[in-house]
């Protein structure tokens, strides 16, 4: 393939307008965990929240017909189980790394058992309609980036609301200023009152739910069926996104549109095969990440106590 | 005031509150009236803090009851002693690092949490506070860039805000500086004229006399005595912090140090862990077979200089010898084979791993363990600390307890007995006895005096100038980082050792 | 970043504090696990005992079916003792699967034409040598990182396993691909057999014999008992002469050369070429083997053979009763749950005795 192509208007817009649909999840997954991590608990699980949000989205969206019920109990089922991890790891304050890893070995077995139990050992699932895009009226007809950003479905909407609210709230609100409290000192916290185990808990079941909502997004709004293990990863690159973000979710918005497009030019690659081999755009959000570590580490602030249980009554 | 007809603002009945078996509280029952200063006066480990924890909702009693203008008040979390209007200022601060004064004090507004910050209205109540009642802070600074004193300030601006009616300051001139602590008193009292009850808790008779009405002396988890200010006997007081009678170095005789250097320093450099210059240039050298006594008020490098004396953090600039022999600053494996024995200030994290068994720990910082082949020989290393429990008299369970199980004094013990079993030339002691009942810290300095008299050369750093002048042979008293005198204990006060602890110049 | 809560239980409970009452949880745990799958299976209409028997007891009804379950062992031990090291430091070594490859690449660039040929019965050991070198380089960049930046080894390791694997991916697509499938040329020399007619072979023997090492530096060198120090307590170990950091670095690169040993082992053992997905899920089952084994190197061989004959059964469980194998990492991670819920409820009541006594 030649340059002109490559660079081309029609390319780019096609390119980068995959790549917003690319970064739904990632925008989802990345707010959530941008709200757990504020208040101290790591979204290592992430990747296995999505993974139940995806199948349940699917499989309820298939047998109720409607793409709605797909998405609410998507995202149900992704702060249900959330709950597993808050509790393990909140509550009887075990190693959020291990408890993580062992929720996201679960998730992948425990859907593929699902869905190989209900919808049987062929691959060729029943594929469901998709979200539809909607134009914005007006907007979407600006040259490229109409298209880019103003012809997508719902989802993508919405995640730009929700990274906008999360914003606000962290930012003008009480709750914003507990979240982080909980995160960087949570034995001050307690002392202002506010209740460390509750705010912890349910700070990481807002993440289970949004990654949940990730979850639906793959399977409702992308791919149209549940295949196994669908979330590839992404739980992780939203970890790298909140890093990269520095836990602020209009940045991680951002990041999120950068790494979606990313990937939506390493499908195009793999697609047409090009002088890059394909694995290196895979790989990049995890070498940025990686590099960003290294280059920034010393200026990235996490939230001090962030992966740290609190025991309530210690001396 | 007419404190005497009402209720009592604050009043504990028998509140019991047991550790790993030890009881920190022990039945204690005390009363607080309007417009009054109360303060609670005791020694390290008396049990001041655990008793104001469970006033202020933090620990929960194992008995007794807490009474608030006579109603009897279930206190389970600091939002119930707040809503109780009790307000506190910990001994560590309770700050959000990261926030600034405002965003600090928003946390402990009753709004609710869905609420819109109202910085602006926040601010401006402050700033009245800060005028009404005289106090000097930055309030847009994130609190973890200010000094000690303003995070203070601003934490007594929180309780303020809160217009809170029965004020805890636990140990609130620990980390104040003379000129500060009166400022300090200030504000305490004009607070108690507005009607407020505080309750001023302290281990410095002289301050407890000087701000309050009245005096609750708490020793080893009991009330051991109160007294009106007004008719105090300093004297009585003093026997009532320490209990009845013990064991003291009344009667050791001082032998004179020998002529040679077991320890010798030039111009240490060193930082702390927040990258502030804390030791600027210290020279000092200990001889064998003397105790050297290090003063300060607490921050003025102590810690920093026990370490790098110890091998444990890295001096940048600067020489220190060890019987003559330079060492490699960045080496702490070097000091330990050099015989430098080594106390730290922190006996439950630092002095042994908690987790660890005690045998275990017996090999810390213990290069000769015994071994077998190049491997540990367990059962001997378990035969060696069960020896050294049995010579120093630890209390536990045998060598396979688990050391976060022992008491402070046993551990302390244990650890003693650890770092003089290879007999070092030099022992370094950060605190040795802080927070030890009186019998425990009779063994422990009757034990560094022994090493002494075998010839080892002893830093002690410790907070008692009591302490000091009984068994050390020197005292050198350590100012911002720096060597700014050496006394000798027969030929100086406790006052002129004050003074230039506090900058002044003998 | 300090992590506290299951390493000092598990820690204490390896010092043998108490030994019984940590193997009553391991087994309540794995029975509870077993239990929840049951109802699982019943749900979905199915037989569990039937599935537990093809499970665990039809692998070892045969020499060649206890081949395949050696199969599974030989890494799963390698990487659970692996992943140990590090956890006795406090670190989280999640990059098992990254440093698997490496450690697999390492054994295929000596072991297959022409340097293998070349190389002759040098290949083998030579390969094993590479691939545990690889497998430690790799873990060494997540020490790198958390020496040098204080990078989160946990982040850091898991962002690691995704370039790895993209990395492994583009050699068997390009410069190492041999014919039409991507994967590597066949090495020439493979690990020698135990027993004929049964595909278990050295790689059984090597991993228990470095089990015996990690025992022996564990509990009874210097430098294992530095790193349990480190996760003790950092600043007690600092005091006992550490340098933390360079002990943080070693214990991630042992960490990652027992997980590169685990690579080279599954190429010179088992499947003879490099492609994608070589390492399986042994990253993470690793440390389900750690933690049912509970850093003991006893409890680690029993932990690694209970999950090779899960791994091993379930493909004829998936066969004969329809239940697919996926339902063996339901089980894994239930009973690494309920064991760190066991802990945790245990820890809590001695810490209530100690309190009430007196």
């Amino acid at each position: 393939m030649n340059e002109t192509s490559l660079f081309s208007a029609a390319f780019l817009t096609a390119l980068f307008s995959s790549g917003v649909r690319q970064s739904i999840p990632l925008i989802y997954g990345s707010v959530g965990d941008t709200v757990s991590e504020r208040s101290g608990v790591m979204g290592i699980s992430l990747e296995g929240e999505m993974l139940f949000g995806a199948f349940f989205a699917y499989l309820f969206a298939l047998r109720s017909g409607s793409l709605w019920v797909g998405v609410l109990m998507g995202a149900v089922a992704g702060m249900l189980s959330s709950l597993i991890v808050a509790v393990w790891s909140v509550l009887f304050r075990q190693d959020q790394s291990i408890v993580g890893i062992m929720f996201n070995i679960l998730a992948t077995g425990f859907t593929n058992f699902l869905n190989r139990m209900i919808f049987g050992t062929s691959n060729a699932n029943i594929s469901i309609d998709t979200f539809q895009p909607i134009a914005i009226p007006g907007l979407s007809k600006i040259p490229v980036v109409g298209e880019i950003f103003f012809n997508q479905d719902i989802l993508a909407y919405l995640s730009v609301v929700l990274a906008a609210a999360v914003f606000f709230v962290l930012r003008r609100t009480k709750l914003g200023l507990q979240l982080g409290a909980v995160g960087e000192n949570p034995r001050a916290a307690q002392a202002a009152g506010i209740p460390v185990y509750r705010v912890r808990v349910l700070s990481y079941m807002f993440c289970g739910f949004a990654a949940g909502v990730a979850g639906a997004s793959l399977t409702l709004s992308t791919v149209g069926t549940f295949t196994e293990a669908i979330s590839a990863g992404r739980g992780f690159i939203c970890l790298a996104i909140v890093i990269l973000s520095r836990w602020n979710p209009l940045t991680a918005l951002v990041a999120s549109f950068g790494f979606g497009s990313i990937q939506a030019l390493q499908i195009r690659l793999q697609v047409q095969g090009s002088a890059l081999p394909y694995q290196v755009f895979v790989a990049l959000p995890y070498l940025i990440t990686v590099l960003v570590l290294a280059l920034a580490g010393h200026n990235i602030r996490a939230p001090r106590e962030l992966g740290v249980p609190f025991e309530k009554e210690s001396r | 005031m007419s404190g005497e007809k009402q209720a009592p603002l604050l009043e504990l009945q028998g509140i019991t509150k047991i550790f790993g078996g030890v009881a920190a509280n022990d039945s204690i029952s005390l009363k607080l009236h309007r417009g009054e200063v109360l303060a609670l006066l005791g020694e390290n480990g008396a049990g001041k803090s655990t008793l104001m924890n469970i006033i202020y909702g933090i620990y929960r009693p194992d008995a007794g009851s807490i009474l608030v203008n006579g109603q009897k008040v279930r206190i389970t979390s600091p939002k119930d002693a707040m809503a109780h209007g009790i307000g506190m200022v910990h001994q560590h601060f309770m700050l959000i690092g990261r926030f600034n004064a405002v965003e600090n004090v928003t946390l402990i507004t009753p709004d609710a949490s869905w609420s819109l910050l109202k910085k602006k209205q926040i601010r401006a109540s402050l700033e009245e506070l800060k005028a009404r009642y005289g106090i000097e802070v930055d309030l847009d600074c994130p609190v973890e860039q200010l000094s000690i004193s303003m995070q203070q300030k601003i934490e007594i601006l929180k309780l303020l805000y809160t217009g809170a009616d029965i004020l805890i300051l636990d140990e609130p001139t620990a980390v104040l500086l003379p000129q500060e602590c009166e400022a300090l008193f200030e504000i305490i009292r004009h607070m108690a004229q507005q009607g407020k009850g505080v309750i001023f808790i302290s281990h410095k008779l002289d301050e407890v006399l000087q701000i309050s009405q009245r005096v609750d002396v708490l020793s080893h988890g009991r009330i051991t005595g109160e007294v009106e200010t007004a008719q105090a006997d300093k004297d009585l007081i003093v026997r009532m912090m320490s209990g009845d009678n013990v064991p003291d170095m009344s009667g050791y005789v001082k032998k004179p140090p020998q002529e040679e250097a077991a320890l010798s320093c030039a111009g240490l450099v060193a930082f702390d862990d927040r990258k502030v210059r804390t030791l600027d240039g210290v020279d000092l050298t200990v001889h064998r077979g003397e105790i050297v006594g290090v003063a300060g008020v607490e921050g003025n490098g102590q810690d920093e200089l026990a370490e790098v004396l110890a091998g444990v953090r890295r001096a940048t600039a600067g020489q220190i010898f060890i019987g003559g022999k330079e060492m490699d600053l960045s080496d702490p494996a070097g000091f330990i084979s050099s015989g430098v024995g080594y106390i730290p200030s922190d006996r439950n994290t630092v002095g042994t791993v908690p987790d660890f068994p005690l045998y275990e720990n017996w090999m810390l910082r213990n290069p000769h363990y015994p071994k077998k082949r190049g491997l540990t020989d367990l059962r001997a290393v378990q035969a060696q600390a069960a020896q050294a429990m049995e010579d120093f008299d630890v209390r536990a369970a045998g060598p396979g307890a688990r050391s976060a199980n022992l008491s402070g004094g046993n551990l302390q013990k244990f650890i003693l007995a650890r770092e003089l079993e290879t007999e070092p030339q030099v022992l370094i002691c950060s605190y040795p006895t802080r927070g030890l009942d009186v019998k425990a810290s009779w063994f422990i300095r009757s034990q560094l005096t022994k090493a002494k008299e075998r010839g080892a050369g002893v830093v002690l750093f410790s907070g008692d100038l009591d302490e000091l002048f009984a068994i050390s042979d020197r005292i050198v008293v350590l100012y911002r980082g720096r060597v700014v005198g050496q006394l000798r204990p027969e030929e100086t006060t406790a006052q002129e050792v004050i003074l230039m602890m506090m900058g002044g110049t003998a | 970043m300090k992590r506290l809560s299951f390493f000092r239980e598990s820690l204490a409970h390896y010092q043998g504090a108490s030994r019984a009452r940590k193997l009553v949880i391991l087994l309540l745990s794995v029975a509870a696990a077993m239990l929840v799958g049951s109802v699982l299976i019943l749900a979905v209409g199915a037989n569990p005992l039937e599935a537990y028997y093809y499970m665990l007891i039809r692998p070892v009804t045969s020499i060649s079916s206890i081949g395949e379950v050696a199969m599974y062992f030989t890494p799963l031990l390698l990487v659970g003792i692996g992943v140990a090291f590090a956890f006795h430091a406090k670190l989280s070594n999640l990059g098992g699967e990254g440093q698997m490859l490496f450690g697999a690449l390492g054994m295929t660039l000596v072991g297959i034409p022409p340097v293998g040929e070349a190389l002759g019965m040098w290949s083998l050991p030579l390969g094993i040598l590479l691939g545990i070198l690889m497998g430690a380089l790799w873990a060494a960049v997540a020490g790198f990182f958390r020496v040098r930046f204080n990078a989160s080894e946990i982040v850091v390791t898991l962002m690691l396993n995704y370039i790895a694997k993209q990395f492994i991916s583009y050699v068997v697509f390009y410069p190492l691909r041999s014919g039409a499938e991507p994967q590597s040329a066949r090495i020439v020399a493979s690990l020698p057999k135990l027993y004929e007619g049964s595909r278990i072979n050295w790689g059984v023997i090597l991993a228990l014999l470095l089990t015996v090492g990690y025992a022996v530096v564990i509990r009874r060198t210097r430098f294992g008992y530095h790193l349990r120090a480190l996760g003790g307590s950092r600043r007690a170990a600092e005091y006992s002469g550490v340098k933390k950091n360079r002990y943080y670095f070693l214990a991630l690169a042992l960490s990652g050369a027992l997980c590169g040993l685990a690579g080279a082992v599954q190429i010179s053992g088992n499947t003879m070429r490099l492609m994608e997905g070589v390492a399986g899920d042994f990253g993470f089952s690793g440390i389900v083997v750690a933690m049912l084994g509970s850093l003991h190197p006893a409890g680690m061989v029993i932990a690694a053979l209970f999950m090779a004959l899960l791994e091993a059964g379930s493909m004829t469980m998936q066969v004969r009763t329809g239940i697919p194998v996926s339902f063996t990492s339901v089980l894994e991670a239930l009973i690494v749950l309920f064991i760190l819920l066991g802990m945790a409820i245990s820890a809590a009541q001695s810490k209530r005795k100690k309190v009430s006594k007196t």
